[in-house]
């Protein structure tokens, strides 16, 4: 049975609203995966009537790739560690900026053979092509940042964006040369140089500020659909392309505004260090004037306190910290502490990252909050800890004028009556600003590997030795 | 390319025609007179409620709404099929659809699961 053009206009209809539902679903941790459910189901029956539809004569082909590349997801979506799963996000981004170059070469191989080519069909394919190959080596160098495969500091150099310039000015004339002329050479060429523009495009923003890049590049792909959608005539494409596009601008707007910085000065900002090996930490500490304390001083402040306010960072998911943060919360707890999480919006290498780190670890959400609802918290909590976060509880971005991160909204740790800052080392946070907290009167620093501080502090709650 | 990424600047980038499709209209009757070739015009108000269902996701669920409409985004899949799937495709469009068919369904498959692994993480306290 094949469907009809109208009957696969209401299926994908239906498929669209769905995926709106199913959207519309997060707006609460309780609907979530009802929302997943209702996306799930949109790509069922956006999959199946396109399979059903008179345009796809030939399964055999759609039935191996497909075998596979479900095969693929599958084992890789059961096994990936939450901690990596920015790297994940970045892979899968890659795919659909690969398969949507993939789409458009083959949809002009295809016509070119029918003899249906026309300069508008050929202009499209040029969006698809560009749009996708982009996404693709941006997401691929995303990838390699988050992996450790390439140093998360940015890579600049003189005339960087005249460079990108040049190269996004000569893709653009070599599309438009495609689309008067048809050249193939043109549209290699325009594609080569898409995927170079991809490269050097991300390669100069540093590793903090991966959450912004990931939400690109999420809208990238968003794009990109779209784009396939326009060369294919398919509505359904361009709809749900440009919802995605969408959902990954508004999520870069909001990392954006979480650092008081605009999406130009964090493209073409290139702000941050990757700082890294340890410097002797406590002697430099002590130069600096900052205190240290050990393990059983921050246990004997928490253990009687009305209120802890944990504060996690992406040093946090280095550590692995989050099971053993857990743990604390339940001794603690279960001597009358009450334990709350803070969250910046932009802590972690993606948006939300810590969010799903706690929940990993078991940790109910709703001991989780925002930055707008913890802040008020600080002044009446007896200690707040942070855990490998830096840059965002810096009181620097308040009261410093000249401080690069000057203006962003943090989370007022320093309020709480005693701060404890986990850290491995005396070195600054990503944007390469010293934390004025360090030196506050009620701040010390405990050195050392956050996991293992946090056991230290574990088992010194179930000794009881106080 | 980041400087359009304000969403103010891609509110307006689809909206060519008033559109006919809306997704509150019952599914069952017909909303697009002509279907075929389809218009990009519907794209329009599902984009506008798209825009503000996305304003509305909570924060601590935004790992899983980059998972999720990075799962949807594998919609791309339906480009594959429709490449891959023509009968007069040569071996080299065909070998291009069977990659891009591929990589989509690694999307698909991976990205709802993984969702699906994520939200089942988020629990209220016992």
């Amino acid at each position: 049975m094949a469907l009809s053009m109208n009957q696969l206009a209401v299926a994908y209809l239906v498929s669209a609203v769905l995926f709106i539902f199913a959207l519309k679903g997060l707006t609460h941790p309780a609907t979530a995966r009802r929302g997943n459910l209702f996306g799930m189901l949109g790509m069922v029956i956006a999959l199946g009537a396109t399979l059903l539809g008179t345009e796809v004569q030939d399964y055999l082909l759609i039935i191996i790739a497909g075998v596979i590349g479900a095969g693929i997801g599958i084992a890789v979506a059961l096994r990936i560690q939450m901690t990596a799963m920015p790297q994940l996000v970045a892979a899968l981004h890659s795919f659909v900026g690969m398969a949507a170059v993939l789409v458009a070469i083959g949809t002009f191989l295809n016509r070119a053979q029918a003899g249906t080519l026309n300069a508008v069909l050929m202009g499209e394919l040029s969006a698809g092509i560009v749009i996708g190959a982009i996404t693709f080596t941006g997401s691929v160098i995303a990838f390699a940042k988050l992996q450790g495969i390439m140093s998360g500091a940015p890579i600049k150099f003189a005339g960087q964006h005249l460079l990108n310039a040049g190269i996004a000015i000569v893709t653009v004339l070599l599309a438009v040369h495609f689309a008067m002329t048809g050249s193939v050479l043109s549209l290699l060429l325009m594609t080569l140089l898409a995927f170079v523009l991809g490269g050097t495009l991300i390669i100069p923003i540093g590793g903090a500020d991966m959450p912004v890049i990931i939400s690109m590049l999420n809208s990238y792909s968003g794009w990109a659909a779209a784009a396939t959608g326009f060369t294919l005539h398919n509505d359904l494409l361009i709809i749900v392309g440009a919802l995605v596009g969408f959902s990954g601008a508004i999520l870069s707007y909001i990392m954006c505004r979480a650092m008081n910085r605009s999406i130009i000065n964090v493209v073409f900002g290139g702000f941050g260090t990757d700082a890294s090996g340890g410097d002797s930490a406590g002697a430099v500490a002590a130069e600096k004037g900052i205190k240290s304390a050990s393990v059983d001083d921050a246990v004997y402040w928490m253990e009687d306190a009305n209120k802890v306010i944990i504060v996690p960072g992406y040093g946090m998911a280095v550590a692995q910290a989050q099971h053993a943060l857990k743990e604390l919360m339940e001794l603690l707890e279960a001597r009358g502490v009450a334990v709350t999480f803070a969250i910046h919006p932009v802590a972690g290498r993606m948006p939300g990252h810590m969010n799903v780190l706690l929940a990993e670890a078991d940790i109910p959400y709703d001991h989780v909050l925002e930055m707008d609802e913890i802040n008020p918290q600080f002044q009446g909590a007896a200690v707040a800890l942070v855990v490998g976060a830096n840059d965002v509880v810096n009181p620097a971005a308040k009261e410093d004028a000249s401080s690069p991160i000057y203006g962003m909204p943090i989370l007022e740790a320093g309020r709480a009556s005693q701060v404890y800052f986990l850290k491995r080392s005396m070195r600054p946070g990503y944007s390469g600003v010293d934390n004025l907290l360090f030196y506050q009167d009620n701040t010390s620093l405990i050195f050392g590997d956050a996991k293992d501080t946090i056991e230290g502090m574990v088992s010194a709650l179930k000794g009881g030795g106080h | 390319m980041g400087t359009s990424l304000a969403p103010r600047h891609r509110r307006f980038s689809l909206t060519s025609q008033p559109c006919l499709l809306n997704p509150a209209d019952s599914a069952a009757e017909h909303p697009c007179p002509n279907p075929s070739p389809p218009s990009t015009s519907s794209s329009s108000p599902a984009c506008f409620i798209g825009y503000y269902v996305i304003w509305g996701v909570t924060p601590s669920l935004h790992t899983p709404l980059v998972a999720l409409t990075n799962a949807i985004s594998g919609i791309v899949l339906v480009g594959a099929l429709l490449v891959t799937g023509l009968d007069e495709a040569g071996w080299l469009a065909s070998g291009m659809g069977f990659f891009a068919v591929l990589l989509a369904s690694i999307n698909v498959f991976g990205g709802f699961l993984v969702t699906h692994r994520m939200l089942s993480m988020f629990k209220k306290k016992k």
